[in-house]
């Protein structure tokens, strides 16, 4: 490569800096840099940002050459900044701090001592160095088109190039000062030496090198001025990669950045940050460099360091959909093919899969009138042990922008909701968040919904419902904002679902809470001869071949999914005036067959809010603005495919069942409410055949609930005892 | 010595040639002109000549020196840039050299010589991973290993042997006068010049620090007792050396917990203890810490720049190494022919140590062979954990059975759970910020290891918190096959192959695949006398082919053939039929894991529909046992 023209190049970013404009609302030109330079003149701001994305609009080789030599820019563009600003300051500043009546005292000064004319004799020694009076810090915005790399990305070949990597926050130091430039004043002639420094450690200067002293031979000693010194802030930050970003059964990597200025106090222990900086190597002097012989160290010297929150999350996944993407999505049976990319590997479950979609996808949050309703849909999965359940949860969870994954009995202390804790060293409480405030904006799934503990179980209400959680404990009242969809998974309370009991027997959850779920799914594990068989070739095949067996349709990629889901949730369709009525008529229709039918479930004002809430969902996912009345239909199959789901089996049984559930409510009501709860078998049988059962009927009802583990009857068959 | 042996035994020498040869072109191809240089070299007798880090005590090794190192990755290090060559000056003669920088820790320098660092040269990467000795290693193993390594040499041409043992003693006398100089220094720092002018370290003139630096370290480390470094070994009683191993090929993809075999260059330079030195000047205590964590002092856990990797694909040092070859394939083959009368032998072993059971004898035979072989996704294929109930808790009978499978398997470890003990011990492996390195836990284990959970201990009592996730972990372990690493802000999940047993005295309380009680009949009263009557058995010869029957039915590539795979299904479909309760889809899954160990240990890559039949009546057995007994205990309730 030939030397570049450092001087052109400045001669350029002068230019640049005084002349980029972008085209203002109003029509005239917004001179982003020019404006920019007119507040640090001012001392109104510290940090310059170039973004450079403008550089490479203004000049495609220099923004690129800033990518690949970013240190030497940063200096190139420092020194241009000061030359141009001068020009900007139109109006007196006032000295803010000690350093600036310093810096004002020493620049009279070498006005009054040298002219002009008599610089060449100056040693250079003496002079100032622009890094003392300078008041502003230049840093790099990484063009939009750079992806963020995981830090496993970052190798030899990045070294000096500006980069950008995404991670989790492990450990802050303190924000020292640290030393730019050391000032020295000589004992004997009074004269400032000026030292600026750019590695972390720095060999003090001793003997004074002005002019005077070294004529004279009078051997002045320097001493250190701190108060003329200039120092920045200084932090060390060490980032983790994310989880996401290692690949499977690797050790994630760290990467340490240091932060200076305006950089520091940037995040936190446990924040996700993005980081901008300059991959650069560290060259310890002195006697680490023995003791480390050829090791160099690396570190990323920070340009640019944001928190993801919940809005600016993953820059890469919110990318527009290629034209190819596009075309895939505008295929006709693209919400059918959303829908079985959900866990391929789960056989079936096709409605379960299309449920699970719009809970990704949400319908839309409304607020009228400062009543907030909300538009996350919570889906309640039940069955029987052993039908995928689970795995269709950490699916979810994988492929969930936002998400956390608990169990009901999960983990102590910080729990579902969220916990006051006190902080051992400084004594200061804090407040800590657990699953649902982590999953704000997100999926929060949770198995083993069955055996929450009672204190979550209340505060799921509020979350499902006001999406916050209010908390008042140890002096502290707050609500903290839970705006989570909850896919939960519950097992029957009797280890298999039974089919005679109402939901709420089944799985031992309030109406209230149940009926806070849009949709209600029972799995069950059914012999039925053409899903067996197909069950049984997947299982072989995945045995003999070690992975899922080929699918009929190729599964969409998780990232595609990701994307088109986040471009989905950008929408938000409205439900159409003429709509309005169809839909409440659908609701009173569905209100009247539930007092007609003996129905296992509720149908209640929410399930009408859960049907707009899957209307627009639908619409959301055919990214259309307005609902259609298909949405509304699909809505309204998928609310009656799971209501049947819950209904179908009791369908089945109600001939046959009747007198031996009627005998195991009669056992129900013997127990008594207090003490063991045992009772005579003799008392049984002759309570029940007085209410005319046939003893054996009895004895087939004991023997079934016995295999369910609701009771026990000893070895000699005359007590019964409840589990 | 003549320059034939160089590349083994002076490799920095053979590798500055290469590098010279290699000028000008990039640093990836320099590397991979010393991999095929040395993979060319190496072949199975010269790579046991070459002495093992394993075996061999470090102090009887030169630094600088080819050795070989057997271990498991516990810990990956953040990747290291270091210069790919640098220019030396030698300052009183003017003249200058250039030098590799790779596959080193300090850099070769004479007297009088110093480094350029300002020459133009590039940044290399190169990976450190922490290894451990393979954590639950079998005695047998590491006993077998020595052996083959000091027979490779003796049967070998007399020339070389005649060569090969002169090298050794040369060696031998060095390293003596190693270990003497570095007991001087310990003793007293009067023989420290010749310490340093071994180790070329010593650059008097230009930093006289370096001598006293160099003294104060020899001492600091005997002394500095009140630090004493932790090795960072997954199960606590383990001894042997662990190594950090830096590796420089780009393409090396190593995980924790894999098992490897490195040959590389050893290099224990005292020189890179010097961070331990009081007088260091450090503005940042954390910064020491983690650089002490690190950088341990190389007496205890030395550096090897490793030439050539290889994955241990089965541990078992009867075996040829690599299933792949043909010298492997002709020693199955072999082994296979009488695969049935092994396994008859097997059975009879196993059957005599489950107290004369032989069908949990079956069931025991099927879990020692099983092995994760492949993930459909995040479900494991082919774990088989096996809860023994009905274990006697008395005379340390799950011990005796522990012992039995240690002298089986390659890697094996036993697990007290009792109560106390689980609260205590540290199975998941963390994180530690602090140091920036991973605290092994116990359940960072090489696949394949068989780990023996002794439920028997168990007695009442308060779970704590470490408790409850640690049954977790285990249950983690059993059921996907993972063991999630605790990074404070969240897990990763890491893939293992862990063959759990559960010896228990009910039914477990973890979760298993298959549970069968315990048919003893109790005549059995002195356990220690009825195990020792195996001794007589398990003579050397037998044991060995045992050992190799084990691993060698654990490799056999299995496939199921069209028609057993309609049977099968078939089948699935007509019992579900008639009761669905009889076949569920977890029965299948369980059938399909059977079925397979169970052809493989009749030493065969199919399955057909004799074994579907004996699989089948196999659980019939155990549900009927088990069936049997839950009545049996409602009986006595």
């Amino acid at each position: 490569m030939a030397p570049r023209d450092y001087v052109a190049e400045k001669g350029k970013i002068t230019t640049f800096l005084k002349e980029y404009y972008k085209d203002a609302d109003d029509g005239g030109k917004n001179f982003v840099y020019a404006d920019q330079l007119t507040k640090v003149a001012h001392r109104e701001q510290v940090a310059l940002t170039v973004d450079v994305d403008d550089v490479a609009d203004f000049d495609p080789d220099l923004g690129e050459s800033i990518l690949e030599n970013a240190r030497r820019f940063v200096h190139i563009f420092g020194e241009a900044v000061q030359e141009l600003l001068p020009e900007y300051k139109t109006k007196e500043v006032h000295n803010k701090d000690a350093l600036d009546v310093y810096i004002e005292h020493r620049l009279l000064m070498e006005q009054r001592n040298h002219p002009a004319d008599s610089e060449a004799t100056r040693d250079p020694k003496t002079r100032y160095p622009p890094e003392l009076i300078r008041r502003f810090e230049i840093y790099f915005k990484a063009p939009s088109h750079q992806k963020f790399s995981s830090i496993r990305e970052i190798k030899a070949a990045n070294i000096g190039k500006l980069v950008c990597i995404k991670g989790i926050v492990t450990r802050t130091t303190e924000v020292k000062p640290m030393m730019v430039v050391a000032t020295y004043t000589c004992d004997t002639c009074g004269n400032e030496t000026y030292q600026p420094i750019g590695s972390t450690a720095f060999m003090p200067l001793l003997m004074c090198p002005s002019q005077a002293c070294t004529t004279n031979r009078s051997g002045g000693r320097l001493y250190l001025q701190t108060r003329g010194s200039k120092f920045v802030k200084f932090q060390e930050v060490k980032v983790q990669e994310h989880s996401d970003q290692v690949p499977v059964g690797n050790i994630p990597r760290s990467m340490t950045i240091y932060c200076r200025g305006e950089t520091t106090r940037k995040c936190q222990p446990g924040d996700h940050i993005c980081a901008t900086g300059i991959f650069l190597p560290l060259m310890r002097s002195g006697f680490q460099q023995i003791a480390q012989g050829l090791l160099s160290e690396t570190f990323l010297e920070a340009h640019r360091i944001v928190q993801m929150n919940k809005t600016e999350d993953d820059l890469n996944d919110c990318q527009e959909l290629t034209s190819e993407e596009l075309k895939l999505v505008a295929e006709d049976d693209f919400y059918d093919k959303l829908a079985t990319s959900i866990a391929p590997e789960i056989y079936g479950h096709a409605d379960v899969k299309k449920a699970l979609l719009l809970l990704l996808v949400g319908g839309v949050d409304k607020s009228p009138k400062g009543m907030k309703i909300r538009g996350n849909i919570n889906i309640c999965l039940m069955g029987d042990p052993g039908v995928a359940k689970s795995q269709l949860l950490s699916y979810i969870d994988r492929l969930a922008h936002r998400s956390q994954y608990t169990t009901g009995r999960g983990s102590s202390g910080v729990g579902l909701t969220a916990s006051v804790m006190k902080d051992p060293i400084t004594g200061e409480m804090m407040l800590e968040g657990g699953a649902l405030v982590l999953a704000d904006e997100g999926v929060c799934c949770i198995d083993e919904f069955d055996k929450m503990m009672d204190a979550d179980r209340t505060a799921i209400h509020e979350v499902m419902e006001q999406q916050t959680i209010s908390i008042a404990k140890a002096g502290i009242m707050t609500s903290l904002n839970a705006r989570v969809s909850i896919l939960a998974a519950a097992n029957p309370a009797y280890g298999r679902y039974n089919p005679r009991k109402t939901v709420e027997q089944n799985i031992q959850l309030p109406a209230a809470l149940l009926s806070r779920f849009d949709l209600l799914w029972l799995m069950q594990d059914k012999p039925e001869r053409d899903n067996d068989l197909r069950l049984a070739q997947h299982i072989t095949y995945v045995h003999q071949h070690n992975v899922h067996p080929p699918l009929t349709f190729q599964p969409l990629d998780m990232k595609l999914m990701r994307r088109y889901i986040s471009l989905c949730k950008s929408k938000s369709p409205t439900v159409p005036e003429s709509l309005a009525e169809y839909i409440t008529g659908a609701y009173v229709e569905m209100r009247k067959e539930a007092r007609n039918n003996k129905d296992m479930t509720f149908t209640s004002a929410r399930t009408l809010l859960a049907i707009l809430r899957l209307s627009t969902a639908l619409a959301r996912l055919r990214l259309a603005e307005t609902v259609e009345k298909e949405d509304v239909n699909e809505a309204m199959r998928l609310m009656e495919m799971s209501r049947d789901s819950l209904n179908s089996i009791h369908d089945t049984h109600s001939k046959s069942i009747n007198p031996i559930d009627q005998i195991y409510q009669i056992i129900r009501e013997m127990v008594p409410t207090t003490g063991v709860k045992s009772l005579k078998l003799s008392d049984i049988m002759e309570l029940c055949t007085s209410k005319g059962f046939k003893p054996d009927q009895v004895n087939v009802c004991i023997e079934e609930y016995e295999d369910l583990n609701v009771w026990q009857v000893n070895s000699a068959r005359t007590r019964l005892t409840f589990l | 010595m003549p320059g034939i042996d160089d590349w083994w035994t002076r490799p920095y020498v053979t590798i500055q040639k290469l590098f010279e040869e290699n000028e000008g072109k990039k640093h990836e191809e320099f590397i991979k002109q010393v991999q095929t240089y040395y993979t060319e070299r190496l072949d199975t007798a010269a790579l046991s000549k070459i002495p093992s880090v394993n075996t061999v005590p470090l102090d009887q090794l030169k630094s600088g020196s080819l050795v070989k190192y057997r271990c498991m990755v516990q810990d990956v290090f953040d990747p290291q840039y270091c210069v790919g060559q640098y220019k030396v000056t030698n300052t009183s003669t003017q003249t200058t050299r250039i030098e590799f920088g790779s596959f080193r820790d300090v850099p070769n320098l004479s007297p009088n010589e110093v480094i350029d660092f300002d020459s133009e040269n590039t940044h290399i990467e190169r990976l450190g991973f922490y290894c451990v000795p393979i954590p639950g290693e079998s005695e047998w193993v590491k006993e077998a290993y020595d052996k083959k390594d000091s027979i490779t040499i003796t049967p070998s041409t007399s020339t070389s042997a005649a060569r090969s043992k002169r090298g050794r003693d040369n060696e031998d006398s060095e390293s003596e006068t190693l270990k003497r100089t570095t007991k001087d220094c310990k003793d007293s720092s009067s023989d420290i010049e010749m310490a340093c002018a071994e180790t070329s370290l010593s650059q008097d003139g230009q930093n006289p620090l370096n001598k006293a630096d160099a003294t104060t370290n020899a001492r600091s480390i005997p002394s500095g007792n009140t630090k004493v470094y932790d090795m960072n070994m997954p199960l606590a009683d383990e001894k042997g050396i662990p190594c950090i191993v830096k590796v420089y090929a780009s393409d090396a993809v190593l995980k924790a917990t894999d098992a490897v075999e490195f040959v590389g260059i050893l290099s224990v330079d005292p020189s890179l203890a010097s961070i331990y030195d009081d007088d260091i000047e450090c503005d940042d205590v954390a910064y020491q810490e983690e650089l002490q964590a690190h950088e341990p002092p190389p007496s205890l856990v030395p550096r090897i720049h490793a030439l050539l990797m290889r994955p241990l694909q089965h541990n078992n040092p009867s075996l040829p190494p690599v299933p792949q070859a043909d010298v492997y394939k002709i020693a199955a083959d072999r082994l296979m022919e009488d695969a049935y009368s092994l396994r008859l032998e097997l059975l009879s072993v196993l059957g005599h140590a489950l107290l004369c059971d032989s069908l949990a004898a079956e069931y025991l035979l099927c879990h020692l062979i099983s092995s994760v072989y492949a993930r459909a996704d995040t479900l494991p294929l082919g774990k088989l954990c096996l809860n023994i109930s009905g274990c006697p808790v008395t005379q340390r009978y799950t011990q005796f059975l522990h012992h039995l499978i240690s002298q089986l398997a390659t890697q094996t470890a036993l697990l007290e759970m009792s109560i106390d003990n689980m609260n205590s011990v540290k199975l998941i492996p963390k994180k530690d910020y602090k140091v920036n390195r991973i605290t092994a836990g116990m359940l960072q284990l090489a696949a394949g290891t068989h780990l023996v959970i002794d439920e028997t201990a168990l007695q009442q009592g308060q779970l704590n918190h470490t408790g409850v996730s640690n049954v977790k972990a285990l249950a983690d372990v059993i059921n996907w096959q993972k063991v999630d690493y605790d990074f404070q802000w969240h897990p990763i999940p890491v893939p293992t192959d862990i063959h759990v047993l559960i010896l228990s005295e009910g039914e477990s309380l973890l979760p298993k695949d298959i549970h069968i009680p315990l048919a003893s009949d109790g005549q059995i009263l002195d356990i220690p006398s009825h195990f020792s009557k195996l001794d007589g058995r398990l003579t050397p010869e037998n044991l060995d082919k045992l050992r190799a029957y084990i691993t060698a039915c654990r490799l056999i590539d299995y496939t199921v053939s069209e028609e057993t795979q309609k049977l099968i299904q078939d089948d699935f479909v007509e019992t579900r039929q008639t009761n669905p309760k009889d076949m569920t889809i977890e029965d299948l899954q369980r059938l399909l894991g059977l079925i397979r160990v169970l052809s493989l240990s009749f030493g065969k890559g199919t399955s057909t529909s004799e074994m579907w039949l004996k699989v089948k009546a196999m659980e019939e057995e155990r549900k009927r046992r088990i069936s049997q007994l839950s009545r049996h205990t409602r009986a006595t309730l």
